[in-house]
């Protein structure tokens, strides 16, 4: 096994839910290859952690991982997952094919915001026309970091990045405005500096039928953070050209600008201008799902003649 | 769920089909559960009529929003234990290719249709070309080897579809069938042989045996030194990998430091297999001094063209190739061993198939090719030819 | 040789598809011969030219037709439409005893050129008769198979009536079935006159 993870010093705590990990089922104290202040450790934990505490069958919860920094949490998450690293972006279209080819089953889709706003922003908006029974999370980190910091269809405005590097002018996409618009029937927004939020979004999410999208705020500190601050319009710079080089200013970065959806309601567009609007947009338990209707249409089929 | 059983046969007897439904009816026959695709003209009529079918036997067919959609989740469906199968034509096979080479790195079965066009974008939508038997061959970034089937009636579309599906299961590899737009509107008796024959044939997808639990990728045998294909895993039972990763990975699905082994596995259950996968035949060969080397309608050109020649007393013999790839060398350099000459008559102005001739005969045969596109040879195309070189 | 190639020309939404398709269907379905059908496709079959060809083996022993296209010269010509027919030329057909037949709708077209030269060429009011007897266009296709049955012989009238069931609505049987007669009549008297010419 060439090497995927890093032993730590002895003497660090571990954590609890580490052991479920694939990585740590395997080497027991086990740490992530992801870069210091990432968001993707607290996203994986809080995975593995629902996983192990809710008791999910791993046989009905396929987990569909995308392309991405996050395709790493393949160690991170639970061990009993049964995971496939699909394709950047088409990851929606094989937990299509895997649920209805198995009705009982719930894919939950690990994706990006270049994944799925971005390459895959197609197969994103028919999953959730369709309204098929997954859960699709969005890792929102406003970056292409794993292949070195590009702009992305949601790097907001005036931020730097290798492929705008005097500042970003294009609109922002918006997910979750996005699963909104296409039909999604449980629509939330969290951050990772939110993690109980996050897993109560999630655990309501599971007890949904229908597509369920989940977009977390999560922090890119190498090629994200270390980069911008003062020319995003923030009203809190400490000093003169101030970037967020550390996990910590980037999950203070991330509170601070993000707003709620109650207080969200009075605010303007000019206030809310790179803001993230954070709550539940839309839960719609009733709506028709996707495999149940075409398990009508059989019937239909098969009484026929 | 599962397929039922009473509505998936035809009932025995003469059926007068289209060749696309043809196609459709083999894949339900071999028990096709999830088809997933993409309005193309010509391969429409097969999304259509598996539209009808499907549901009626308990599975499942989708119109996705595009092709890149289609094959994913034929790939989903196909590892959830379905078998499955998309059909489309070529601009979607090449919009396609990605995945089939995750598909083929994962050792994924799954079945593809390919009804032959002309040309990218709009081109000549209802004129055959079989323009795609390169990026058949070679589809997709990453190394691996495919099979591809050339029926050239309806009757072998709906047959060389179970032989499909069962290669499919077998060698866990892409499995083309490679249709054309000529092929599939064509309207012919399709013979359909009772239900108990066709199940007799059918391999069905079934999960190993618990000693073989450990395995779920091709392997060499440490003792034999035979590479083993084992079942295809499965999501959501035991029998499934840790993860599927298209990176090199080892028997059990995990990351490999030695990708050649990978590389060797991937290829060689195909190369090494060759005899057993080609399918070929041969028409007035013994005493032939001309060979004709065809694969798919022009077969049926060269048919008459030999029958005529034969008359004129010209000695001239047909190889036919039912699978394309793997392309049987052996086989052909035994044909044309004795060949004052050989006549490759291709649906197209490459000549995939020639330039595989030459390769084989090293070019101390003169191999000569008779390009055709947007409309399959005349007869008398391939007659003349046969008349100058017997002069 | 035992192949029986026949071209029908016409413009989309003649019947033109739908004729080859039940020339098919009775010679290959009921009667067992070996056959192919090719058709236009796309937007051809919608308006503008269109054309089906079927070719039939009538060696039993054949099981598979090799090159499925029809050869010229034909065995049988319909043609349906003036665009279609200008296109015609006399070396197009047969010219051999009991085939070789040339038809012709003489009610949408003012004059096929190379029908003189055609031994045995016969001009039908197709759609004048189907739209005055019968009411609508559609009819024309039985009254042609009436005519097909009798003057190609390929296959029975057992067969013909078979395939009409199978592709008309229950509804207007017994209209097509009598325009299946009519064809048949004119066929008749067509044979007769070619004998009564040929004496």
């Amino acid at each position: 096994m060439p090497d995927i993870g890093r032993m730590l010093p002895n003497e660090k705590p571990e954590h609890p839910y580490v052991i479920f990990s694939y990585g740590g089922s395997m080497y027991k104290n086990f740490a992530t290859r992801f870069c210091s202040g990432c968001g993707y450790g607290i996203i994986g934990h809080i995975f593995t952690r629902i996983f192990e505490d809710e008791k999910l069958d791993p046989h009905l919860y396929p987990t569909i991982i995308g392309i991405g920094c996050y395709s790493q949490m393949l160690l991170l998450i639970h061990a009993k997952s049964q995971k496939i690293l699909a394709l950047h972006g088409r990851a929606p279209a094989v937990a299509t094919g895997i649920k209805m080819a198995n009705p009982n089953m719930k894919p939950i889709i690990f994706s990006g915001d270049g994944d799925c706003l971005g390459i895959g922003g197609n197969h994103f908006i028919h999953l959730c026309r369709r309204n098929l029974d997954c859960i699709i999370f969005i890792f929102n980190n406003s970056i292409y970091a794993m292949t070195g910091g590009q702009g992305a269809p949601t790097t907001l405005y005036g931020a730097t990045s290798s492929t705008t590097p005097y500042k970003m002018f294009e609109n922002r996409s918006d997910g979750v405005e996005l699963a909104l618009a296409a039909g999604a029937t449980y629509v939330a927004r969290t951050t990772v500096a939110h993690p109980r939020t996050y897993i109560k979004y999630f655990q309501k999410a599971l007890n949904h039928k229908g597509t369920s999208v989940i977009e977390v705020i999560t922090p890119c500190v190498t090629y994200f953070g270390r980069k911008n601050l003062d020319n995003l319009g923030a009203e809190y710079i400490e000093q003169e050209g101030e970037k967020m080089d550390t996990g910590g200013k980037m999950i203070d970065w991330i509170k601070k600008n993000t707003v709620r959806i109650n207080q969200a309601k009075f605010m303007t567009e000019e206030e809310l201008f790179n803001k993230y609007i954070i709550g539940e947009f839309r839960y719609q338990p009733d709506k028709p799902e996707y495999s149940e209707e075409y398990a009508k249409i059989q019937k239909i089929a098969m009484e026929e003649k | 769920m599962n397929i039922e059983n009473g509505k998936r046969f035809l009932p025995e007897g003469r059926h007068l089909m289209m060749g696309n439904v043809a196609m459709a009816e083999g894949a339900l026959s071999s028990g096709l559960k999830f088809f997933g695709g993409y309005p193309i003209t010509p391969s429409t009529e097969v999304i259509e009529h598996l539209a009808v079918r499907l549901p009626q036997v308990g599975g499942i067919c989708m119109q996705m929003e595009d092709e890149l959609a289609s094959i994913n989740s034929v790939i989903g469906a196909s590892l959830v234990g379905a078998k499955s199968m998309t059909a489309t034509s070529g601009p979607g096979l090449s919009l396609m290719v990605e995945t089939i080479s995750m598909a083929a790195n994962l050792e994924v079965p799954f079945v593809f249709c390919d009804v032959q066009r002309n040309g990218p974008g709009t081109g000549f939508v209802t004129e055959p070309h079989h323009n795609d038997i390169g990026l058949v061959r070679f589809s997709g970034n990453g190394e691996f080897q495919v099979i591809a089937l050339a029926p050239m009636t309806c009757q072998e579309l709906f047959d060389l579809t179970i032989t499909a599906f069962n290669y499919a299961e077998t060698y866990r590899c892409p499995v083309y069938i490679l249709s054309d737009a000529y092929l599939g509107h064509l309207h012919e008796i399709v013979n359909v042989p009772p239900k108990e024959e066709i199940q007799k044939r059918v391999i069905d997808r079934e999960l190993p045996t618990p000693d073989q639990f450990i395995k779920k990728f091709t392997y060499k045998d440490d003792i034999t030194g035979e590479l083993v294909i084992p079942k295809p895993p499965q999501m959501g039972t035991d029998y499934c990998p840790g993860m599927f990763l298209h990176q090199p990975h080892n028997y059990e699905g995990l990351p490999t430091p030695k990708p050649m082994q990978f590389m060797e596995a991937i290829m060689d259950k195909i190369n090494k297999n060759k005899d057993k996968i080609c399918i070929t035949e041969q028409y007035k060969l013994d005493d032939a001094n001309i060979v004709i080397i065809a694969y798919g309608l022009p077969v049926r050109s060269s048919y008459r063209a030999v029958d005529i020649a034969r008359k004129e007393n010209i000695k001239v013999g047909i190889f036919r190739l039912v699978t394309v790839w793997p392309f049987p060398d052996k086989r052909v350099k035994e044909v044309v061993k004795d060949a004052r000459a050989v006549i490759v008559p291709e649906l197209n102005y490459t000549g995939y198939v020639a330039e595989q001739v030459e390769r084989v005969t090293k070019l101390d045969t003169p191999v000569i090719k008779i390009p055709k596109v947007c409309e399959f040879h005349h007869p008398d195309d391939i007659l003349n030819i046969i008349r100058e070189v017997a002069k | 040789m035992t192949r029986f190639e026949t071209r029908i020309a016409g413009y989309g939404g003649q019947g033109v598809i739908t004729l080859s398709k039940m020339i098919i269907t009775a010679s290959s379905l009921y009667e067992g011969l070996a056959g192919t059908q090719t058709e236009a496709y796309s937007a051809a079959a919608r308006g503008g030219k269109c054309w089906a060809e079927v070719v039939i083996d009538l060696d039993k022993t054949v099981k598979v037709i090799d090159y499925p296209k029809a050869l010229e010269p034909y065995d049988f010509l319909i043609i349906l439409s003036e665009e279609a027919a200008a296109d015609v030329k006399p070396n197009m057909i047969k010219k051999e005893p009991n085939t070789g037949y040339l038809i012709w709708d003489n009610s949408t077209i003012q004059k096929v050129r190379a029908a003189k030269k055609v031994d045995k060429s016969l001009g039908i009011p197709i759609q004048k008769m189907a739209v005055e007897k019968f009411g609508n266009i559609v009819y024309g296709n039985s009254i042609l198979l009436g005519v097909f049955t009798i003057l190609s012989g390929i296959f029975s009238e057992e067969s013909a009536l078979e395939t009409i069931k199978k592709f008309v609505p229950s509804s207007t049987l017994d209209r097509n079935l009598e325009s299946f007669e009519l064809g048949k009549q004119e066929a008749i008297e067509f044979l007769n006159r070619l004998k009564e010419g040929n004496n």
